[in-house]
């Protein structure tokens, strides 16, 4: 099956093996060596990478936004292609989103603001 | 069974979403200063929102994608930005309209003033969706909705006939106050086709885990709801045209609609109108804010559901919590709710395209809908009727602003 990059894959939801929503595909890394033919090797998360696609003049303050909302100082969570069980209209990992560093502002706010307010 | 709850998600929608504070602000004003001549306004919008609504169940039902999915999905991360930034203010804007008009119904049967019924209301309907499920959402509003046909009962007894009201289905040129026409027009164009509606019925039919077999029944659906609201409105311009306009009135004021039953109903259509209007407006505020959530958490990959508990779609219960809670302030700081329905509802219309170009385009394409891709018709209607309130708003904005 051939796939688009930006069509099929980028911007993707992800599920868990749960079939839990883990975030978008907002970016996806490639390895290039001289001596070997170039192979996609992540998928990447996170406020700082979904900031890069912005014109360049929004750049910054996306970056230092996603930085400060993030709880990991925004690094990009990076999943392995090897995770990949299924692509199709969404993409099914190998993982569990509540133990992934996908789900860290999700944890985040569950444990910072949803569970302090009575009813949660 | 299942076929009547479908119809209650059209019906929820179009009363929550259609006879609303902005509807009946609009309408209202319309029938004041202009008789009938603004219906034509009312039934482009109408038409218009029943294509829209049609098209983003349809969307939800043949591709398991809610609205918001797709546009991020196929116009990517930068355009999503665009639309989900302009939605929320948007948003807010408007559900501080819709919880100032719970707070005013409130100020009408109470006499306390508006703005400290704004945490009592905001507490309320935020409540509902912390602790309440999408079904108890749904069934509820539509239920509870149903009060606001008393606009229909007195256009029926108020109304002597309705040869003039059919004449001016089709546009005529204003006799006086051009540029208060205009804006008017629009603003009647924007409170119908609210563009989170879409975001809202497609994430609620995806709730109600509809299939590419619920199509047939989503256009039934779509029709009979939106065209319900629809009515309702039309009922509020022609009973605010006969009520109104003979004695000169001209509505500056939200508290000078409030008598607008009283010829039909006597005294006891006061409290009829502030009951149609507080039980509107809560179905509005709990729409608006779901809307929000869902258009920011589908945009994102977030967990989200209204019958998840709060601590199971955090990022999704958080969303609609801080939008509630934005809207609140600026009731509380006491912003004439007229003037906030009035400029909310303009901006919708000049804002119109950034969520509607993205969405025809989703429903002409067959990666996503198939076989189900749209017609001409729905095409060169919701075309033509966006293109006609873009061009409105963005003349007429900057006119009312000047001479307001």
């Amino acid at each position: 099956m051939d796939l688009a990059l930006i069509r099929d894959v980028l911007d993707t939801q992800l599920i868990d093996r749960d079939g839990e929503p883990m975030g978008r595909v907002d970016g996806i890394i490639m390895s290039w060596h001289p001596d070997a033919a170039p192979r996609i090797t992540h998928l990447e998360l996170g406020g700082v990478t979904l900031a890069r696609r912005l014109p360049r003049r929004l750049r910054g303050a996306a970056d230092w936004l996603a930085r400060r909302l993030s709880p990991r100082n925004g690094d990009p969570h990076r999943i392995e292609v090897a995770r990949i069980v299924r692509l199709g209209k969404r993409i099914e990992l190998d993982l569990d989103a509540s133990r992934s560093a996908a789900h860290a502002s999700e944890r985040w706010v569950r444990d910072h603001i949803v569970t302090r307010i009575p009813g949660s | 069974m299942k076929k009547l709850l479908e119809i209650s998600l059209g019906v929820v929608t179009s009363i929550g979403g259609f006879l609303e504070v902005g509807s009946l602000a609009t309408s209202a004003q319309a029938g004041a200063a202009f008789g009938y001549q603004l219906v034509w306004a009312l039934v482009l919008g109408t038409v218009c929102l029943i294509f829209l609504i049609e098209m983003s169940g349809r969307l939800a039902a043949v591709s398991g994608k809610t609205l918001a999915d797709a546009t991020r999905e196929r116009f990517g991360y930068p355009y999503f930005v665009i639309a989900v930034v302009a939605m929320s203010v948007l948003g807010v804007l408007v559900l501080a309209s819709e919880l100032g008009g719970v707070c005013l119904a409130l100020e009408l049967v109470t006499g306390v003033q508006f703005p400290w019924w704004s945490p009592l209301a905001a507490v309320a309907t935020w409540l509902l969706l912390w602790r309440g499920t999408f079904g108890v959402i749904e069934q509820g509003a539509s239920l509870l909705g149903l009060i606001t046909i008393v606009f229909a009962i007195a256009a029926w007894r108020l109304v002597p006939s309705w040869g003039p009201v059919a004449l001016h289905a089709l546009p005529s040129r204003p006799t006086h106050d051009r540029a208060r026409y205009w804006f008017i027009a629009v603003s009647i164009l924007g409170a119908s086709i609210a563009p989170y509606l879409l975001y809202f019925y497609s994430s609620g039919a995806v709730e109600d885990k509809w299939t590419q077999r619920d199509v047939a029944i989503n256009r039934v659906t779509s029709a009979i709801g939106i065209s319900f609201g629809g009515l309702l409105a039309l009922a509020v311009l022609v009973v605010s045209a006969v009520v109104f306009l003979p004695r000169g009135i001209q509505i500056e004021k939200f508290e000078q609609v409030a008598p607008m039953l009283v010829p039909a109903f006597g005294k006891a259509g006061f409290y009829l109108f502030a009951a149609a209007l507080g039980i509107a407006c809560f179905g509005a505020v709990l729409e608006v804010a779901l809307a929000v959530a869902y258009m920011m958490a589908q945009g994102f990959g977030w967990r989200w559901s209204e019958n998840a508990r709060p601590r199971d779609a955090a990022r999704f219960s958080l969303e609609y919590t801080v939008t509630i809670a934005l809207g609140a302030i600026i009731v509380l700081i006491g912003v004439d709710p007229l003037a906030i329905t009035m400029l909310s509802m303009a901006l919708t219309a000049a804002l119109l395209p950034i969520g509607i170009v993205p969405f025809l385009l989703l429903m002409n394409d067959p990666h996503y809908v198939g076989s189900h891709r749209n017609g001409w018709v729905g095409n060169v209607v919701v075309c033509g009727i966006v293109g006609i309130a873009f061009v409105l708003a963005i003349v007429s904005i900057p006119l009312e602003l000047l001479g307001g």
